[in-house]
């Protein structure tokens, strides 16, 4: 800002108080939580998501269907 | 000595110049070896060395008066003396770059880190050449005359230009070839200590410090330390690069470094720090020597490409054949690796039917007559992994080799993939290279392995992947004895493995190789990403998908916001023309850095010894620069610098667009007419691009007077520019758009430059129309346009990317259970994907999908449910679950337990829709949506998994019509009421409407325009009209509304916004309301526009709606909260008693978009007149942005000026 505040009064501080509890309130809602992010620690592997993964096709996109496959029915 | 202080200077600038092309060329050769050969880290090196020039300029003109500019000549003259032991320091730091990042012989470079590598090793020599021109600018008008600022600059620009193409030449056909690395160093020092003995003033103290470099440098110079100082660095990077192999030899070739070394018994060749060939592997050599005289059943004239020292050569010699063509790159290199061969192999060189030649493998066959041809041509020995090796894999390669084969001839070449398991990547790679052979040869064998064989030939049948053909191929070849055991064809050759290698290649997207594109090249760039788990991957492949204009987007968005930012705020025209020609100057910089890349790529392409020559094209692009500097200062002189910039940026987009023809023809020139047409370009090129820095130097000093400020401003313009064009086209735009494009986008960049021009020429200063609109709500109006170019450039970027959000439409077998009730699960892709469960407690077949897989056309309010649904073959319906959907969440809270309530119904007789099934409350649309996708997923899993039909449509209750029903009448009248209301300007009218709105839209329809209305817009999820014309009503309302007044929607009918005002007005009467400081309120009201461009942004990246879901008027009315929502429209009430709309002024982003239409507001003047001096929100301007249209001015009640000014006597009081 060009014209720095000079002076706080109390209402002021209230006022930012509140502006600062919406946002924490925000943050709540949105539910943002420290999850494994894509990039982050790729030497760490979590076992029980990557069974998971693994079993509903994620990780290859059928690719690997020439070991799995299956007759089809037209 | 004689010289004049000005010549001195000016001769230590040009020395400065030819140190910087040879330290630029040693470094990019360093580079090259350390990341084997790929000439990405040449844009990540030209990148980094522009950018940190470009700050060394800024942190010298941003400071003028500073005692570094104060003090110049005596400052340039240390920065001289720092610079030999800096390139030490630097071809040291990248030798050592990979024991530093622990990153071993057999792996890349991991791609962020090559970046990051090459961005930190260039700092300190990049940095100081920054500092140095300024510096020296300001030194040289000391010593001359005043006034003549343009001309100063334009010397000492000529003599940087003419110093580099000196250090070209000297480099390239001097100092390598009698000297070599090390005693290139030793010249360095000489002549920078020569340099800084020049600047050195009289009186000025002990000579020593100039001396010293330049006696080491003589040391240096003399053959044993030279030699020895040479060798032991050579020896130290082979140590870090393969530590566990003994170097033998190693040796510059004009095409890179070639070493070798010896592990055990076993010999390797190495080029560019990889190995490239090992000797003796007599098995291999010998099933490879079997297999290919097979597939080129009768061959007689053979042409090989490289590989001598591994022994194929010697072993094809043992066949029949009349002739062998063996084209190896260098002499000297081969000469010495000859002693180290096996004896045999030396002995294979005096058949008389072997002939070597010494050139390029490109160019062998360009001048190769056609009049014998070859029967079998080999490609055995390159890999795409370079852009120089990559011409081996190219259609225009393959078309050539073609011309000089024998009809039936075949061609065999190899490349990288896997023994069993082709994934995306590895396939897309090696995918490519059969396709683009395939193009020109239909006829392909594949051998499948680590590295794929590919034989082809253009005539039917002449290649084969049958073991017993080609082992009675073998049988009838007259060899004796037969190193090779023929059975041993039919392990070689496993049909299945080489049926399935043949599917996958088939099915990958043919992504043809060529010259002009390099598409392999860069595929391999995407699995070196993926084999080293580098983060970048993911970008390079979506990159990959789009085309040219998102490269543009950036600067198109940038200039037009610029622009329009100018004509709205107004403009002082010498600022805007200085502004222009500054950004002209970073986009020439740009283009010329861009188009000499484009330049080396081609020439890698097509002649292939950049490693050498890289020096002299950059020495001669240089000179190029120098000449056309001196042009643009006789032009400047004149005294008209932007006109006649604009001229240059005209001829320079008309040289862009035509320099893509202009390469072909010189890609098919021969020998020496094309070097040198190469050669004259890149003068040509910097010629042109060069004149145009003196013409900006003189538009910015017309406004800005100071040599410094002048000169670092072009040069940091210029070298910013160039950093930017040296990464954008060395690591993406070639060789991922090609030459062509790159060139055409160039162009493009070209014409955005002139627009600011043409602006700034002749706009006038002052736009009515525009000027009445342009009133700064904010005192960051630079933020809040670089907020507006973020989100249109990301929400633009979207538009091009195809949507990569996986909906799922695949489970695992413990989430099948829980829905069906089976135990095990047959999957099937085909016609949608869908499981078959059988045992379990089911105790009956099941079918289990994804209605988004079967009925993707049923949509909600904003598109396709997903859920998972399991019904048994008697057509009941098992379990559903909801998974995902793009609807408002009020919408959706409490639909899982609504679903459920639908187990156990039989839809064998009837579908859904027709059994009375309550909506769930709240949310009709989507639970109608709902039940039709079950519905229309029954029917489909019926007829697929066990030939029913379920769910059949007709009969039973058909619900009516939704332009009847009474939501949308409700809806429309309120709509016709809100115009007396509003236009009246009437307080008690507005108040009713606002309790009205509350009542009908908000607790009885719980319909609301929301940020997810907002974000579904923007992603092209329109709700249908015909099943839901209430939101369609809802939503055109509120556009055309902002479009005529301004945000009417937010003052007058949003049901979240009158709950507030009740509440603001409640705490009005009860003496609660407070005002906080003026500054400190606008600068909250801010907040929402941040949380507008960052909820957008997140969304449009990252494929995930979640980042729009926090609103509480999203929850509010449906009755059921998630757990911290309840918490927000709490605090958001009771902020309300305190201070008018809370949650509207300062967070809500959906009204943070609609109040850009104030802007707009064309028919406002139809409204009631406002009264500014009545507001209490701020708005002072008919056009104010945060004017919300409550028209509460009008009367001044609720404002209530004179309880404000209590409030304030108040607080002053206390105080």
């Amino acid at each position: 800002m060009k014209h720095r505040l000079h002076h706080w009064h109390r209402g002021d501080l209230a006022f930012v108080g509140l502006i600062a509890v919406t946002l924490v309130a925000i943050w709540g809602v949105l539910g943002v939580e420290d999850d494994t992010r894509p990039g982050q620690s790729w030497r760490r592997i979590d076992l029980e998501r990557f069974q998971s993964y693994l079993q509903e096709g994620r990780l290859s996109d059928h690719e690997a269907s020439w070991y799995h496959r299956k007759q089809e029915t037209p | 000595m004689g010289l004049s202080r000005r010549h001195r200077i000016i001769l230590a600038i040009l020395i400065l110049g030819a140190f910087a092309q040879i330290a630029q060329a040693v470094l990019i050769r360093e580079g090259l070896v350390v990341f084997y050969g790929n000439e990405v880290s040449l844009g990540a090196f030209y990148g980094s060395w522009l950018l940190w020039i470009a700050i060394g300029s800024l942190l010298v003109f941003s400071r003028p008066a500073a005692p570094l500019a104060a003090a110049a000549q005596g400052w340039l003259r240390w920065l001289l003396l720092a610079l030999p032991p800096v390139l030490l320091l630097q071809v040291l730091l990248l030798r050592l770059v990979r024991l530093v990042l622990d990153v071993s012989a057999s792996e890349f470079v991991p791609l962020g880190q090559l970046f990051l590598s090459l961005f930190l090793v260039t700092i300190p020599g990049s940095l100081v050449l920054g500092l140095a021109f300024p510096l020296a600018c300001r030194a040289l008008d000391d010593a001359t005359a005043p006034n003549r600022t343009v001309r100063n600059v334009a010397w000492l620009y000529g003599a940087d230009a003419l110093g580099a193409l000196l250090g070209g030449v000297l480099f390239t056909f001097v100092l390598l070839r009698w000297f070599g690395l090390a005693g290139t160093l030793g010249v360095v020092m000489l002549l920078l200590a020569v340099a800084a003995g020049l600047l050195r003033g009289q009186g000025a103290g002990s000579r020593w410090p100039h001396w010293l470099p330049g006696i080491i440098g003589v040391l240096i110079l003399l053959p044993p330390v030279g030699q020895q100082l040479g060798w032991q660095l050579d020896r130290l990077r082979f140590r870090i690069l393969h530590p566990q192999m003994q170097l033998l030899d190693s040796l510059d070739t004009r095409y890179g470094h070639v070493e070798l070394a010896r592990l055990g018994n076993q010999t390797s060749v190495l080029q560019d720090g990889r190995i490239s060939e090992s000797f003796p592997l007599p098995r291999e050599v010998q099933q490879q020597a079997a297999y290919l005289m097979a597939q080129a059943d009768g061959a007689r004239r053979l042409l090989v490409f490289g590989g001598f020292a591994g022994g194929l050569v010697t072993e094809l010699l043992r066949y029949p054949v009349q002739r062998i063509d063996l084209v190896q790159q260098d002499r000297a290199a081969f000469r010495r690796i000859l002693p180290y061969l096996p004896e045999a192999d030396r002995q294979a060189l005096r058949d008389p039917r072997l002939r070597v030649h010494f050139l390029d493998g490109r160019r062998f066959v360009n001048e190769q007559s056609p009049e014998r041809p070859y029967d079998l041509v080999l490609v055995l020995d390159a890999t795409p992994a370079s852009a120089y090796s990559n011409r081996f894999f190219t259609l225009e390669f393959y078309r050539r080799v073609q011309q000089r084969m024998a009809p039936g001839g075949v061609l065999c070449t190899r490349v990288s993939s896997a023994s069993h398991y082709l994934g995306r990547t590895v396939g897309g790679f090696t995918g490519s290279v059969y396709h683009t052979l395939k193009r020109v040869f239909p006829e392909i064998a594949i051998l499948p392995g680590d590295r794929h064989l590919y034989c082809a030939a253009a005539l039917p049948e002449r290649v084969s992947e049958s073991p017993e053909v080609l082992k009675q191929r073998y049988l009838a070849i007259p060899l004796d004895p037969r190193p090779f055991a023929a059975d041993s064809f039919h392990t070689l050759l496993q049909a299945d493995e080489i049926g399935y290698a043949r599917e996958r290649l088939e099915e990958v997207p043919a992504e043809l190789n060529s010259d002009e594109r390099p598409v392999t090249y860069y595929l391999n760039m995407i699995l070196w990403g993926r084999l080293t788990a580098s983060g970048l991957t993911d970008a390079l492949e979506r990159l990959r998908r789009l085309g040219p204009w998102p490269y543009l987007l950036p600067l198109l968005l940038g200039v037009l916001l610029w622009l329009l930012r100018s004509a709205l705020e107004g403009f002082e025209r010498p600022r805007l023309q200085r502004q222009s020609a500054s950004l002209a100057l970073a986009l020439l910089g740009l283009i010329a850095m861009a188009v000499q890349l484009v330049v080396l790529f081609s020439y890698q392409a097509h002649v292939g010894f950049m490693f050498q020559r890289v020096a002299l094209l950059n020495g001669l692009f240089m000179t190029g620069l120098a000449l056309g500097a001196w042009a643009g200062q006789g032009v400047a002189r004149r005294g008209r610098p932007v006109p006649a910039l604009a001229g240059v940026l005209s001829l320079v987009v008309l040289a862009l667009t035509a320099l893509p023809a202009l390469l072909v023809l010189l890609g098919g020139a021969r020998g020496d007419w094309q070097e040198g047409g190469y050669l004259l370009l890149s003068a040509l090129l910097g010629l042109l691009t060069g004149s145009g820095f003196p013409l900006a130097v003189a538009a910015a000093e017309r406004e800005r007077h100071g040599v410094v400020r002048s000169s670092g401003i072009a040069q940091a313009a210029d070298n910013l520019g160039g950093a930017v064009g040296g990464v954008l086209t060395g690591t993406l735009l070639v060789p991922l758009l090609g030459m062509r494009w790159s060139c055409w986008l160039l162009a493009g960049y070209g014409v955005l430059a002139l627009l600011p021009l043409a602006f700034a020429r002749w706009m006038p200063e002052r736009i009515g129309w525009l000027a009445r609109r342009g009133h700064r709500a904010f005192p960051w109006s630079g933020l809040g346009w670089a907020l507006l170019w973020a989100v249109l450039l990301v929400w633009g970027w979207r538009l091009f990317t195809p949507d990569g959000t996986a909906r799922r439409v695949h489970f695992d077998d413990q989430r099948l259970a829980a829905v069906s009730g089976s135990a095990t699960f047959e999957a099937r892709e085909r016609p949608f994907p869908h499981y078959l469960g059988s045992g379990g407690e089911a105790g009956k077949a099941t079918v289990s999908l994804s209605t988004l897989a079967a009925a993707p056309g049923v949509r909600g309010y904003a598109g396709p449910l997903n859920l998972l649904i399991a019904l048994d073959d008697n057509g009941v319906l098992r379990g559903v679950r909801y998974l995902d959907s793009d609807e408002t969440p009020a919408y959706i809270a409490g639909i899982q337990q609504w679903l459920e309530r639908l187990v156990g119904r039989d839809l064998s007789q009837r579908p859904l829709a027709r059994q009375g099934i309550d909506a769930l409350s709240g949310a009709t649309v989507s639970s109608r949506a709902a039940l039709a996708a079950i519905d229309a997923s029954a029917r489909a899993a019926g007829r697929v998994a066990f030939g029913r039909d379920w769910a059949p449509e007709g009969g039973g209750r058909e619900r009516g019509s939704p332009w009847t029903e009474a939501r949308l009448l409700a809806t429309l009248a309120l709509l016709l009421l809100f115009f007396p209301a509003y236009l009246s300007g009437s307080e008690r009218a507005r108040l009713g409407l606002q309790v009205a709105t509350l009542v009908l839209l908000g607790l009885w329809l719980n319909s609301l325009l929301t940020e997810v209305d907002l974000v579904n817009l923007s992603l092209g999820r329109w709700p249908s009209p015909r099943d839901n014309p209430q939101r369609w009503l809802l939503l055109g309302f509120a556009l055309a509304g902002g479009v005529l007044f301004g945000q009417v929607w937010c003052g007058n009918l949003c049901p979240f916004g009158a709950l507030q005002e009740l509440v603001s007005r409640l705490g009005n009467r009860l003496g609660l309301r407070r005002y906080p400081e003026r500054r400190l309120e606008t600068a909250m009201r801010f907040l929402k526009y941040l949380l507008l461009a960052a909820m957008l942004i997140l969304v449009w990246t990252t494929g995930d709606g979640r980042w729009a879901r926090f609103d509480p008027m999203q929850f509010l009315f449906s009755g059921r909260w998630p757990a911290w929502a309840g918490i927000l429209a709490g605090v958001v009430l009771l902020a309300s008693l305190f201070h008018y709309r809370f949650w509207c002024r300062y967070f809500c982003p959906l009204g943070a978009f609609l109040a850009l239409f104030n802007k707009l507001a064309l028919l406002q003047r139809l409204a009631p007149k406002r009264r500014f001096e009545h507001c209490d929100l701020g708005v002072r301007d008919e056009y104010d942005i945060d004017c919300i249209r409550c028209n509460r001015c009008l009367t001044g009640i609720d404002t209530r000026r004179r309880r404000r000014r209590e409030n304030r006597r108040r607080k002053t009081g206390l105080n």
